[in-house]
């Protein structure tokens, strides 16, 4: 009677005899326990202590019977202890190997969806993308949700987690609806941003790519053939509900009370959720984003290609850090100088195409710029809650923004403390390495 | 007399063998009351047992989860858990006597106090990073401190109260779930029992082999299970095992030997009638267990083939349930059953109730697994008259005797022979069985069982425990 564990035999026959290991004449000797320390090398090598030799001689089938027999020891506990003395001790690092389409797939997927959402002219009106802004609360919410669920569970449950927050997701939506009383041209892009967001959860990066694919195709044949206006729109609320059934149709009420215990851990993304909304609707009541939709679009999706790398580069290099670092200081300022190349990589940019247009005048592109420095403040939001751990440093900072730009403040002048606000956050964060470094891992 | 039982991930959410076991003792033990406290992971459980009568209260723990204690922020109770961590951080050492202190006083301290937060402080981290390097003998990297403290602060925290007052405690693996037993008897000073099924510290070496641990935070996880298995042999009352084999690890892992006990698992024989002579439609082997790695299924599946050379027309058919997080599993089985050509001979048919059917649909009983303790499936298969196949791991060649074959684990063609001798030699196979259920009946049998720890139970309760504290 054994309790299930995961398991992964060791090799039976492994070459891999780390030859500087043994000396010359252990590498010659044809003794049975050197012989069976050579095939069991990694094992050997790595064990913490013989026991855990007896437990896989063991699982391959040596007992104190077999002990005895081909090796002359009084036990198979003897014979581990045996291996285990005449093995030198190695312990190679390894740093687990890293998963990579998500990194390309999340950026162009993400972008591609702000550009579809651009052109069904979601942007023209706050109240067009009020129902969007729900999807984007509840999405920062839910990730957050997700990723402790990434934490903690075995795939099967993940998939109940994921199905929960779909369907939670819809609910809200439609409760959402009660109060804006959206029709199909509203419902368009809200439920491209939902499907993109939530096939990105799945990890279904192809079906993630194909929803704003699908609802782009729609727009061009719309565009060149005597198609009705609405068609797009109504292919993006099927392809969206059809691409996204597959995941929520679970049964997860076996995981309600998860969520409901670690509602917590949702709370300040659902604020810094709520921020961002607010500093879009203030954006888009401040400016106005008709002019420049195409061009616009297309910025907005190199911004977020080049930028999700940057934040990507950023989060690698602190990780590859840990993995090789032994000292706490040391770490300390790498973090601190990386932290800074990051924001210069973002900042520079930024000012100079505000000094041009100090330069050139005012000029269509105003809300882009605006939007792009939006867009850099919500990957701060990234780094400050995602890599360095600290939600709260980021939803404090947010809220804040969001409702002092509702209540009529300049909106460059809000983004401007936000920015420096979060700096400051991120600048003291970086130094307490304990509370953020499992963050990066 | 009122107990407290500890079990890890099994009785009451998870139907399995121990979980079996343990539904068995408390149901069987109705002279005692019982207050059952099961670990799990985060998990919301919900029993998957009717609870008996005499169970008067469930404790869930869920790992990875923090308790719910009054918060406090640095002060004395910072300074009392960095002085009852860095003492259970000893564990890094082999130092058995300084972890047991260190637990008992961060027990206390977390039964008041959230001890969450203070696994985020520099102390802590430098603490466990000290605790690596003295357990590697170089400095860890950043990400092995990390990932220790993170691994510590998920699995200690929760266990780290004192349970409800009783009589006698009684925990069903000397791993986690040791815990809070220890804690309740050196906090209310009554006899600790400890029954191990499984060999806790042997799984969680083979589970820790296959995970990506960077080697501080392996070797930090090992030394503390091991500590963990060597205190709690030394601090328990009695240490009981289902297996001699078992008990020889328990011995090994410095179990005095008066302390250790074996009561060997029982089934009810009515539950498990007689299987007639008949012949089955086709040679038949059934295996019933769940499809988990453990069980090596690909032994059992390959060695198929050396059985369809002496009988071809011989049929293998699989009883149980792919459990969650095993699917990947289950799906490596199936196509390695297609690519030796075997789907016609070798069937899945999923859990069976009753279980009996599934022996009685069969000629022989095969059990290919590499770990065991004291498996339910050899003891019921006997029961029932049929001669077991199995690999010579754990107990098992305790349980089947001279009444089976016994085989090396991982060697599908010596499996494989075995399967064959027994399909095609009906007479030795009838008489194998009959010997077989005649063992059952003579040493596996719940009753039995319950005669066993309704004594241990009351030798303990007589037994004037000196106090620790």
């Amino acid at each position: 009677m054994s309790q299930s564990v995961a398991y992964t035999p060791p090799e039976y026959v492994p070459p891999e005899v780390i030859s500087n290991s043994w000396s010359w004449d252990e590498r010659r000797s044809q003794d049975p326990v050197n012989l069976l320390g050579r095939s069991l090398n990694r094992l050997c090598l790595e064990a913490s202590d013989p026991y855990e030799i007896v437990a896989h001689l063991e699982a391959l089938g040596l007992n104190s019977p077999t002990a005895l027999a081909r090796f002359g020891m009084t036990s198979h506990f003897a014979l581990a202890h045996e291996l285990y003395e005449r093995t030198p001790r190695i312990r190679e690092r390894r740093e687990p190997k890293k998963k990579s389409p998500r990194d390309l797939a999340t950026p162009i997927a993400m972008g591609l969806a702000f550009v579809v959402t651009f052109l069904l002219g979601a942007f023209s009106q706050v109240a067009m993308l009020a129902p969007a802004l729900v999807v984007l609360i509840w999405s920062q919410g839910g990730s957050a949700l997700l990723m402790k669920a990434r934490g903690e569970f075995q795939a099967g449950e993940r998939q109940d987690v994921l199905a929960a927050l779909i369907q939670i997701g819809a609910v809200v939506l439609a409760l959402s609806w009660v109060f804006l009383r959206f029709g199909v041209s509203t419902l368009a892009p809200t439920l491209t941003w939902f499907a993109v967001g939530s096939l990105l959860w799945g990890e279904r990066y192809r079906a993630a790519l194909a929803m704003p694919l699908i609802v782009g195709l729609s727009l061009g044949i719309t565009a060149l053939l005597p198609v009705p206006d609405a068609v797009p729109q109504y292919v993006a609320v099927l392809a969206a509900v059809a691409l996204c059934a597959p995941l929520a149709w679970r049964d997860s009420r076996g995981i309600i009370g998860w969520l409901r215990a670690n509602f917590g851990v949702a709370f300040h993304p659902l604020m810094y959720g709520v921020g961002q909304g607010l500093l879009i609707v203030a954006l888009l009541e401040h400016e106005n984003p008709n002019d420049d939709v195409i061009p616009g679009a297309l910025l907005l999706l190199v911004i977020l290609l080049v930028s999700q790398r940057l934040l990507i580069a950023l989060k690698a290099l602190l990780t590859k850090r840990l993995w090789n670092s032994t000292s706490e200081p040391g770490f300390q300022r790498f973090a601190q100088l990386a932290l800074l190349g990051y924001v210069a990589a973002y900042v520079l940019p930024l000012v100079a195409a505000f000094l041009l247009e100090l330069l050139s005048g005012p000029t269509t592109w105003h809300f882009h710029w605006y939007a792009f420095g939006l867009f850099g403040l919500s990957l701060g939001i990234a780094v400050v809650d995602f890599a360095l751990g600290l939600p709260a440093g980021a939803s404090i900072p947010f809220l804040i923004a969001g409702i002092a730009a509702a209540a009529g403040l300049p909106f460059l002048w809000v983004c401007l403390a936000l920015a420096l606000s979060l700096l400051l956050v991120a600048e003291l964060r970086v130094r307490q390495v304990g509370r953020y470094a499992i963050y990066l891992l | 007399m009122r107990l407290l039982l500890t079990t890890e991930g099994t009785y009451p959410s998870i139907m399995g063998g121990v979980s079996t076991w343990c539904d068995q003792l408390v149901r069987g033990m109705t002279d005692h009351g019982y207050h059952l406290l099961e670990v799990t992971g985060p998990l919301p459980t919900k029993p998957a047992y009717t609870l008996s009568p005499n169970v008067d209260g469930l404790t869930t723990v869920h790992l990875w989860t923090p308790r719910e204690a009054k918060a406090v922020r640095g002060g004395q109770v910072e300074r009392a858990f960095r002085r009852g961590l860095e003492r259970l951080l000893r564990f890094a050492e082999e130092d058995a006597e300084a972890f047991a202190k260190g637990l008992f006083d961060l027990a206390v301290l977390g039964n008041e106090f959230d001890l969450w937060p203070f696994f985020d402080k520099p102390a802590t981290w430098e603490a466990v990073r000290f605790a690596i390097w003295r357990a590697n003998g170089e400095p860890p990297t950043m990400a092995e401190v990390a990932l220790a403290v993170n691994w510590l602060k998920g699995t200690l925290v929760p266990l780290l109260f004192i349970p409800p007052e009783v009589d006698q405690a009684h925990t069903t693996s000397n791993g986690l779930s040791a815990i809070p037993a220890w804690i309740s008897a050196k906090a209310y000073d009554v006899p600790l029992m400890l029954t191990e099924h499984g060999l806790y510290l042997r799984e969680r070496y083979l589970s820790l082999a296959g995970e990506e641990n960077p080697p501080g935070v392996k070797i930090l996880r090992s030394r503390f299970y091991y500590t963990l298995a060597r205190m709690m042999y030394r601090e328990a009352d009695l240490v009981v095992s289902v297996s001699e084999f078992n008990r020889t690890w328990q011995i090994e892992l410095g179990a005095p030997a008066e302390k250790t006990r074996v009561v060997y698992n029982g089934v009810a024989p009515e539950a498990f009638p007689q299987a007639s002579d008949a012949e089955q439609e086709a040679p038949t082997v059934s295996w019933v267990g769940r499809i988990d790695p453990i069980k090596d299924l690909e032994t059992l599946v390959r060695s198929f083939t050396t059985v369809k050379k002496t009988t071809p027309e011989a049929r293998l058919r699989l009883f149980g349930p792919v459990p969650k997080g095993n699917e990947a599993y289950g799906a490596k089985v199936r196509q390695l059953v297609e690519e030796l050509g075997l789907t016609k001979s070798v069937t899945f048919e999923g859990p069976v109730k009753p279980v009996h059917h599934a022996y009685h649909a069969a000629d022989v009983v095969a059990l290919s697994s590499i770990s065991e303790g004291f498996p339910y499936v050899a003891i019921e298969a006997m029961m029932c008259g049929r001669p077991v196949v199995a690999t010579q791991v754990g107990g098992v060649g305790e349980a089947v005797g001279d009444f089976g074959r016994m085989v090396d684990p991982r060697a599908p063609e010596e499996f494989g022979s075995a399967l064959s001798e027994l399909l095609v030699d009906v007479p030795l196979r009838r008489r194998l069985g009959l010997g077989a259920r005649e063992r059952a009946l003579n040493l596996f049998t719940l009753s039995r069982m319950y005669d066993g720890y309704r004594g241990l139970y009351s030798e303990l309760g007589t037994r004037n425990r000196a106090r620790v504290a």
